[in-house]
């Protein structure tokens, strides 16, 4: 059932040049939530006509807690960024179809890709397929050392491979890259993806001639998040009308969404 | 919910229980998922995505820029063409809520085209009223063109008029230099009534590319900063026309409504306020009868009289 309710922010921290994590305490449906699943969050103040979508990084249906993770981008993300703990936000969700867990079982290969603010759905994602016994693979990248976070949680869910474009922390280069110049390469039963567009295209180019299946998921500007307004649409090629990605992403199979 | 009488109103083609409906294309074919939150039942009508002769894909993405206290959008008239909508989407509609009067939004390409997709829809038996959409900004044929000529908008409503099993009601464009002519011209046409206003031309910039936001470059503003120029073009036209007009542009609360009620309205539209809040809809319906109270309003077809009266 999708609603919009109050939340209270219990915790506020900036964990990265502006990269912030918010903690909301509130009711919702947490049956529903899956690791790729995100909320439209509404800030209060009036002029701001748009929600706001974020992904869920975690999500603690016994506290009641969601964790939000962000990137100042604009004066949206700003204003939300001061906000104190005890203040007030409402949230729409939870929304989208979140990432597929079929086919993974104890042992099974997985690979997490993901680039800059792309990172919080993997982390929900990465301790859900730890809890499941999946031998979990990380490959992250970051534009600089400031702006790496989520280590700590990619870690504890298996083996972390870091790359930073100007070198200042692990591999130099981007993700693509980085995956490249692996020498030994796991054959994965699934590869899920988040992040800018050209890393969504390399996990394509590297994957698609391959028999391991695609999970990317993409971002859209939206305006509703529920498939009214139709703005944040993406094709699946000829033949098919274009797709919603606020409901019927935004999680895509990688062969069939075009980028 | 309970009906309040106060707020009933009688249209060409359309009996509402109350005056509050989503806009077109803010609320698709009533398929999303805004219906999980509340029973459209509860609405007085609603006003479904436009439909075109064949399928429409739509304006390349980014469709949608926010700007302090408003939006623009750029979707252009993506939709599944209007033999989809009449075997898939009208059905699925109006058997779910089959109280519930539609209105069904026309645009084309060319004036055989609104022709052909207005007869078609007013045959289906599933539509109260048609709503022609003479006044997107967001395609480049047809759309907005046949909303700021006059001649060609006085030629088109009485095109579609010819066929129509249904009242129509023209949706004006509030991009012209004189909306009453073009108010005037749709009314010598023959339209049951008016909507206004559609969305206001705009463009947003994004600094680090130096190119326009937007995919298709311009797109229509909408949202509560557009709110006095719709006010101020339905006080200017329900003076010069004789013709019920449902109001739109940045309505978000009761107060606006009644607003809206002033400037000479008979009925509201709601789009941009979706976003923000998925229950603007059913909330105005429950709010209105107390901002009414306070007002001493005793009946929304009073206040018509009252004001168009008057005029």
């Amino acid at each position: 059932m999708l609603t919009k309710n109050d939340f209270q922010i219990i915790e506020q921290q900036e964990l990265a040049h502006d990269i912030y994590r918010v903690i909301l305490h509130g009711e919702f449906n947490y049956a529903g939530v899956k690791p790729g699943c995100f909320v439209m969050l509404k800030l209060p103040d009036e002029a701001y006509q748009l929600r706001r979508p974020l992904a869920i990084a975690a999500c603690d249906s016994v506290q009641k807690t969601i964790t939000l993770i962000y990137r100042i981008v604009g004066d949206g993300m700003r204003l939300l960024s001061k906000l104190a703990v005890g203040t007030i936000v409402n949230i729409l969700g939870p929304l989208g179809n979140g990432f597929s867990l079929e086919n993974v079982d104890v042992g099974t290969e997985v690979l997490l890709v993901g680039g800059g603010t792309g990172l919080p759905p993997l982390m929900m994602l990465a301790q859900v397929l730890k809890e499941k016994g999946c031998r979990v693979s990380t490959a992250v990248g970051f534009r600089t050392a400031s702006m790496i976070f989520g280590e700590t949680e990619f870690e504890r869910s298996g083996q972390l491979l870091l790359a930073t474009d100007d070198g200042s922390r692990g591999f130099k280069g981007n993700v693509g890259e980085l995956l490249a110049s692996q020498t030994t390469v796991s054959k994965y039963t699934n590869v899920y993806a988040c992040g800018p567009e050209g890393l969504l295209k390399m996990v394509q180019t590297r994957f698609v001639p391959t028999e391991t299946a695609i999970y990317l998921s993409l971002e859209g500007r939206m305006a509703c998040g529920v498939g009214a307004c139709e703005a944040c649409v993406v094709s699946t090629g000829e033949g098919t009308f274009n797709k919603c990605v606020c409901v019927e992403g935004p999680v895509f199979n990688g062969r069939e969404v075009i980028l | 919910m309970r009906t309040d009488e106060r707020l009933a109103i009688e249209l060409p083609g359309l009996k509402l229980k109350n005056p509050v409906m989503p806009a077109s294309g803010c609320f698709g074919f009533g398929d999303n998922r805004y219906a999980e939150m509340f029973d459209l039942n509860e609405l007085g009508a609603i006003i479904i995505k436009a439909a075109t002769l064949k399928p429409r894909i739509g304006n390349p993405v980014p469709r949608i820029a926010e700007t302090k206290s408003g939006v623009l959008n750029a979707v252009g008239l993506q939709n599944p063409g209007v033999d989809v909508i009449l075997k898939e989407k009208l059905p699925v509609l109006h058997k779910k809520y089959p109280e519930l009067p539609i209105i069904a939004n026309v645009a084309g390409a060319t004036q055989a085209e609104y022709v052909e997709v207005a007869k078609r829809l007013s045959e289906s038996g599933m539509v109260s009223a048609l709503e022609l959409n003479i006044s997107c900004p967001n395609v480049h044929e047809g759309g907005m063109l046949f909303g700021t000529d006059p001649v060609i908008a006085q030629r088109l409503t009485q095109a579609v008029k010819e066929v129509s099993r249904v009242p129509v009601y023209v949706k004006l464009s509030p991009n012209v230099t004189d909306i009453v002519a073009i108010a005037q011209a749709v009314a010598a046409g023959g339209a049951d009534g008016l909507s206004m206003i559609n969305t206001l031309l705009g463009m947003r910039i994004n600094l680090k590319t130096r190119s326009p936001i937007l995919g298709n470059k311009t797109g229509g503003l909408s949202g509560p900063g557009i709110k006095p120029i719709a006010v101020r073009m339905i006080y200017q036209v329900s003076r010069a026309v004789d013709l019920p007009i449902i109001a739109m542009g940045g309505i978000e609360t009761a107060d606006d409504v009644l607003e809206m009620y002033m400037a000479g309205a008979s009925a509201v539209a709601i789009g941009t306020a979706h976003f923000n809040n998925p229950t603007a809809c059913p909330d105005l319906i429950r709010e209105l009868p107390q901002k009414m109270d306070e007002l001493k309003i005793d009946s929304l077809s009073e206040l018509i009289t009252e004001v168009r009266g008057a005029q």
